[in-house]
């Protein structure tokens, strides 16, 4: 009796099925570690064909150092969710260009017409994607002066009724000017601060299908950083969305939104500029949530090793850390992460965390395997306190980035998560 | 000219009282105004030599014993004490050619210890290898012969006899050599990541009787990648006290105190460590503390400096 209450008051733990995808991220890692080689594995989850069921998106990679997609292997690839577990590639004749080192992609219907259109981030590039529907996308490109666009999100920033679209841009980066870098006698990927930081963008939904650069006016090129996540959420309360980028050892930053499209970067004085010890750590993905249902928007993000995944629980004036106070940063010290989100897998109310986890270093270089780590799972119990999830079996692995949605339509939460040079998994997570 | 060998002695008596007194620089110095009354006399060079080796002033020494050699280039002991002078230096390597021209000396534990030390300094491990064998079987109780024949030939490649080595140098009881056994073993496995076994190693030194900031501080560092700033507070605490000129204690104080939401503690230990600007991100901690505070204008002042 007394463990049928316990159940009840934590929830039942589901069961999670792991199944490879068809689609195999390709790094293009030689011997000589280029920078690009470590960053990829983005996508994007989205009913491109509106028959209600979620559909595959993976950016991937190309040839180092000549950002080429020379291979088939380099190929982004769109994959329709046919049901029953089974993902067809419909790549060909979508449209989708083969342009490129993709990095990461952002799904939403930017121009009203009922159908997720995408954006592809890459080296050099945004791409944009109109869904014509039938699958095919019509192609046009974003300026971004060259930079490395990382990741982005689609949300109405200035509640006109369309989507507004925001990226973040990594390191000023290019193939001849990359370093050589060695890690305990190997060559390996270098640390961001051998490369210059790059301000973020932000495109206004004009309307019909037009977006518009606003960086410079919106207030968001006044901070510059080596982007890698950003969270969308009102964060302050005033019913506005707000924006949260992580910084790859550099300040973070948090773009409160002001209305109109004008925001004020407050990162430090909400407290998440960086941890108060004030070492900068290597965000990475992030993930707006609320933890202990509050009401108020709470945020976590990953990091490498002995930087824990800080979580920040939100006082409506600000955002103070709360790893110590809940565990998550005894419980993630040990840990490297970088895709994270935010799902109630037990369905007891309570959001619980996964993490796509593993180093940025390569595992043919000097620190070896190590850099291969397990998906990590992270029960939240009742908003006081997060436990480590011994549940979902994985093998170590290069895990990049995930995506949470329903795939089989069974009402639970999926995950769908890549790695590099290695299938991308679908954590199906089967309802109790 | 009586007279003048007369004074001559009497200077050369109050410059010997000067070394058995153990006033070595005051020796040197006496040696040296003796050197440029004398300059015929190569032995008060040698004395001028042997006196700044003794107290520490190894450029001297060795200026003063090349002079030496010049008249006397076969002296062992002259040659001895330059390729020791050199090696003080860090000139591990150009002082060989003086070690072997003192190696009438070899069977003197002195002679051993500091070729063994030049060679191994010099990265000939094997040689070095067979130095401090010599050494140890001549003074089996030496713990620092047994510590440097283990780290030559780990150097070597040749990890069993390392081993052996090591284990002597323990079965011999507390030493210093066995401190820094036990500390490079540490060192070696905080960098591999392996902090409960780096700690462990770390209280094994602390248990061979050191009582050094910086121990305490490794340990608290330890403390901090196992488990978070809380365990490792009394450790950054101790190193503090032990030695508050130790920057990087007080670094780690500060950023485990803020850490631990205790900024008004945090601040004087910041203030202190952001000041020597070992680290830029000291001053974001301190940015951290001050807002935590209420001080608004210092932390934005500070955070200027962060940027």
């Amino acid at each position: 009796m007394v463990s049928l209450w316990l159940v009840a008051l934590l929830g039942a733990a589901p069961e999670f099925r792991v199944h490879e995808l068809p689609f195999v991220q390709a790094s293009g890692e030689g011997v000589r570690k280029y920078m690009p080689g470590t960053m990829g594995g983005g996508l994007a989850v989205f009913d491109f064909d509106g028959d209600g069921r979620k559909d595959l998106f993976f950016a991937n990679g190309a040839e180092l150092p000549s950002l080429a997609k020379s291979s088939p292997k380099f190929f982004n690839r769109l994959y329709r969710n046919e049901g029953g577990g089974k993902f067809v590639d419909v790549t060909e004749g979508s449209g989708l260009k083969q342009i490129g080192y993709a990095m990461g992609a952002a799904a939403g219907d930017y121009d009203g017409d009922g159908k997720q259109d995408l954006a592809v981030l890459g080296v050099g590039f945004i791409h944009l994607y109109r869904n014509l529907g039938g699958g095919k996308f019509g192609y046009s490109e974003l300026p971004n002066a060259g930079r490395w666009a990382y990741s982005a999100a689609w949300a109405d920033l200035d509640q006109d009724g369309d989507l507004d679209l925001f990226v973040v841009n990594y390191v000023k980066w290019t193939a001849a000017g990359d370093r050589a870098c060695v890690v305990e006698g190997k060559p390996d990927y270098c640390h961001p601060r051998f490369y210059g930081a790059s301000a973020n963008q932000l495109f206004e939904n004009l309307g019909g299908g037009k977006l518009k650069d606003v960086s410079v006016e919106s207030g968001v090129a006044r901070a510059e950083g080596k982007g890698m996540g950003v969270a969308v959420g009102d964060f302050d309360g005033n019913g506005l969305p707000d924006l949260f980028v992580t910084n790859d050892r550099m300040l973070n930053l948090l773009f409160l939104n002001q209305g109109k499209l004008k925001f004020e970067e407050r990162a430090f004085e909400w407290g998440v500029a960086a941890p108060a010890d004030g070492k900068s750590p290597s965000a990475m993905g992030s993930v707006a949530f609320d933890y202990n249902r509050d009401g108020k928007l709470d945020l976590v993000y990953t990091a490498l090793r002995d930087e824990t995944f800080p979580l920040y629980r939100n006082t409506g004036k600000e955002l103070v850390e709360a790893g110590l106070e809940t565990g998550l940063a005894r419980l993630t010290r040990s840990m490297a992460g970088w895709g994270i989100a935010a799902v109630d897998f037990d369905r007891d109310g309570w959001p619980d965390l996964i993490a796509a986890r593993s180093d940025a270093l390569s595992v043919s270089g000097g620190k070896g395997t190590v850099a291969r780590e397990p998906l990590g799972l992270f029960w939240n119990r009742a908003g006081k306190r997060f436990e480590l999830g011994s549940e979902l079996k994985s093998e170590a692995r290069m895990y990049r980035w995930l995506a949470a949605a329903d795939l089989n339509g069974d009402g639970c939460e999926d995950v769908v998560v890549t790695a590099l040079d290695a299938p991308a998994l679908w954590i199906e997570v089967v309802c109790k | 000219m009586i007279w003048v060998l007369l004074i001559l002695l009497a200077q050369a008596d109050v410059a010997r009282d000067a070394m058995r007194m153990g006033r070595y620089e005051e020796a040197a110095k006496l040696y040296v105004a003796l050197a440029k009354q004398y300059p015929q006399d190569f032995m008060i060079r040698y004395n001028a030599g042997l006196a700044y080796y003794s107290a520490k002033k190894y450029a001297a020494a060795l200026a003063e014993m090349k002079t030496f050699l010049k008249s006397q280039p076969a002296s062992a002991q002259g040659n001895l004490i330059a390729g020791a002078a050199m090696l003080k230096l860090g000139q591990a390597c150009p002082s060989l050619p003086y070690f072997e021209r003192a190696k009438t000396l070899e069977s003197l534990p002195e002679y051993l210890e500091q070729r063994a030390e030049a060679e191994a300094a010099c990265g000939h491990h094997a040689e070095a290898a067979r130095w401090f064998e010599l050494m140890t079987q001549k003074q089996p109780k030496n713990s620092r012969g047994w510590y440097g024949l283990g780290l030559a030939r780990n150097a070597e490649g040749n990890e069993a006899a390392a081993k052996a080595a090591f284990e002597r140098l323990t079965l011999l009881g507390p030493s210093p050599e066995l401190r820094r056994l036990e500390r490079d073993v540490a060192r070696g496995l905080w960098k591999a990541g392996r902090f409960a076994e780096a700690r462990d190693a770390l209280l094994r030194v602390k248990g061979l009787g050191l009582n050094e900031a910086a121990l305490e501080y490794e340990l608290g560092d330890c403390h901090e990648k196992l488990d978070g700033p809380e365990p490792a507070l009394p450790f950054y605490r101790a190193a503090v006290r032990l030695d508050p000129k130790l920057l990087s204690a007080q670094a780690a104080l500060g950023r485990a105190l803020v850490t631990l939401k205790l900024p008004i503690e945090a601040i004087p230990h910041l203030e202190i460590a952001a000041m020597a600007n070992i680290d830029k991100s000291l001053w974001l901690a301190l940015a951290n503390a001050y807002r935590a505070v209420g001080r608004n204008q210092d932390a934005r002042v500070a955070l200027q400096k962060a940027r």
